[in-house]
């Protein structure tokens, strides 16, 4: 078993903070209407405060939210440029894909040779 | 992740085989495979450049779908989950490809070994312990 911890390389997180779908419309909400925070997110979600808690401190370990403290509350915004690296692999990997299929209906559209 | 949903002629039949045939695979996808077509199977790419992918077959269905997870040799980039879902559309075939990031390249399983009991899922995050769950190899 070959092992390289994920921390070791800091992007990994993001790709771990997204996985969930929870997260990813945090980020989404936060991008768009932030900073909140976790009290006034709470509401638009199936999932208890403190869930939403959660999922914000993962995001927030993942240098994807920065926070500040007002008053009471804690106010979370998205940080820029973050998502830069998961976008470049999806920029990537989409145009791997596009050449391949290209490439596969060349050789579909030539007669069956079976 | 990334997903494509193309119409293609053919039908599934003759589609699965340019998929999953290395011969024909080496036609279109810009690497060279090696895999036996056995859920837990590992596999290898050589793309054109030379770059090398270890992967892992995952799910085998025939004329339906394959499933399989590759990564980077070297361990650098990322590791993910790759998708093939044929279905049969009047004389052609609509295929689509999913492709999703699991982690990091060097925490994907060594290809020689299915057993999930050396993961730490403290240091390897979320992602390890999603595919602990997921059985993989089970």
């Amino acid at each position: 078993m070959r092992l390289t911890p994920g921390a070791d390389r800091p992007d990994d997180d993001v790709w771990a903070a997204l996985a969930d779908p929870t997260r990813r419309r945090l980020l989404d909400q936060l991008s768009r209407d932030g900073p909140l925070s976790a009290t006034e997110l709470a509401p638009d979600y199936p999932v208890t405060r403190q869930a939403v808690v959660k999922h914000l401190a993962a995001l927030s370990g993942a240098g994807l939210l920065t926070s500040e403290r007002r008053g009471r509350d804690v106010r979370y915004r998205v940080v820029p440029g973050r998502l830069d690296e998961a976008a470049g692999w999806l920029t990537e990997v989409g145009a791997s894909w596009d050449t391949r299929l290209e490439a596969l209906r060349r050789r579909l559209e030539e007669p069956d040779p079976g | 992740m990334i997903r494509r949903r193309v119409e293609l002629p053919g039908g599934p039949d003759r589609l699965w085989n340019e998929l999953t045939d290395p011969g024909s695979v080496s036609g279109w996808m810009g690497t060279t495979v090696e895999w036996e077509l056995v859920p837990g199977a590992p596999a290898r790419f050589t793309g054109e450049d030379g770059s090398r992918r270890a992967g892992l077959v995952e799910e085998v269905r025939p004329g339906e779908r394959l499933r399989f997870r590759w990564w980077p040799e070297d361990g650098t980039g990322h590791a993910s989950e790759v998708t093939y879902d044929l279905e049969p559309d009047g004389d052609g075939t609509v295929l689509t490809v999913t492709e999703r990031p699991t982690g990091p390249a060097g925490a994907a399983p060594a290809q020689d070994s299915c057993s999930w009991t050396a993961w730490d899922g403290r240091a390897l995050g979320l992602w390890a312990r999603a595919r602990v769950g997921a059985g993989v190899c089970a």
